[in-house]
């Protein structure tokens, strides 16, 4: 049983021999059609205990300290030295482009948390369970009313959430690819990701740094260096 | 000029670049880790075994920082990913 950690281009620099990974286990190098894998050989695929996603980011992050890798997903799994040559071949050309588009950057992370509670009352969401719903327009209509005043206020708070995005990108400048999921229902208005060259990181810390009194409410929180798990 | 498509090692210019990282321990990083691990990254394809036992117990366990699994699954979000503008 191979667990894979990461895809490396070929010549990339190997693991280093002291370094572990998933449950303790030794990180080594496996090469087929001119990409690598670091993997791990545990007795069965290991469950996704929150230790193990650590130790599954760190190899990565070893990884990336050389050469920027591929990370893979936590659980991918091969029965063997086979299956995974045969799966690294098969995809092969697909991952070499990808590890040119990422040659040379690393992924950071800006989340943009906020109270979804507090913003729906800004919206004015209070009165989406108003009592006098049902004594003006009975229960069946009072019903419908509210379906339509909470489906408008998540649109309103998606909308907030956009807004805050641009925001953010007229701050952080227009040159950063990027990768951005809204969750403004559950106290995270936006996952944002850059790519970032690894010689600018600094030029970008000063960059993030603009946007926490510009945000006012909005935490700011800024990860990484990542592998670059969302442009992937 | 950088190339960079050398395959030769390349550190970051400052140590403390790598510093940026929140310690892995502190609960919010570990959300932003777990978002990271367990849904981006490479699928590889292929005859592969993709281990998503004990996926639940994993959300359970990490309650604190996590919303169950039900309401993960609802509230993954709508991703935008912007196209490079250079």
């Amino acid at each position: 049983m191979l667990h894979a950690y990461c895809i490396r281009a070929a010549g990339d620099p190997p693991p280093d021999a002291a370094l572990r990974g998933v449950d303790g286990l030794p990180v080594e190098l496996r090469e087929a059609c001119g990409v690598g894998a670091w993997v791990s050989r545990p007795p069965a695929p290991p469950p996704p205990a929150p230790e193990r996603l650590v130790a599954h980011d760190a190899v990565a992050r070893a990884a990336l300290r050389s050469a920027t890798p591929l990370p893979v997903r936590f659980g991918t799994c091969f029965a063997g030295d086979a299956e995974l040559e045969r799966a690294l071949c098969e995809g092969a050309d697909g991952y070499r482009a990808a590890l040119r588009r990422v040659a040379g950057r690393v992924e950071m992370g800006i989340t943009l948390g906020w109270d979804a509670a507090a913003q729906r009352r800004a919206l004015g969401g209070a009165d989406a369970d108003a009592p006098d719903l049902e004594i003006a327009q009975g229960p069946g209509r009072a019903y419908l009313e509210r379906r339509r005043r909470a489906s408008s206020l998540e649109r309103a708070l998606l909308e907030r959430a956009e807004a805050h995005v641009v925001q953010v990108r007229r701050i952080m400048g227009d040159d950063l690819e990027e990768s951005v999921v809204l969750l403004p229902a559950e106290g995270i208005a936006a996952r944002m990701a850059h790519l970032v060259h690894r010689r600018a990181l600094s030029d970008y810390r000063a960059r993030v740094e603009r946007l926490r009194p510009a945000l006012g409410d909005v935490d700011v929180l800024l990860t990484g260096p990542w592998a670059p798990y969302s442009f992937t | 000029m950088d190339d960079e498509t050398s395959r030769a090692p390349r550190e970051l210019d400052d140590d403390a670049d790598w510093e940026l990282w929140e310690s892995p321990d502190a609960p919010r990083s570990l959300a932003e880790l777990v978002n990271r691990v367990l849904d981006r990254g490479v699928v590889i394809t292929g005859d592969v075994t993709i281990s998503v036992a004990g996926v639940d117990l994993v959300y359970l366990g990490l309650n604190a920082v996590l919303t169950s699994v039900s309401t993960a699954r609802r509230t993954l979000g709508r991703r935008i990913d912007q196209p490079p503008l250079r």
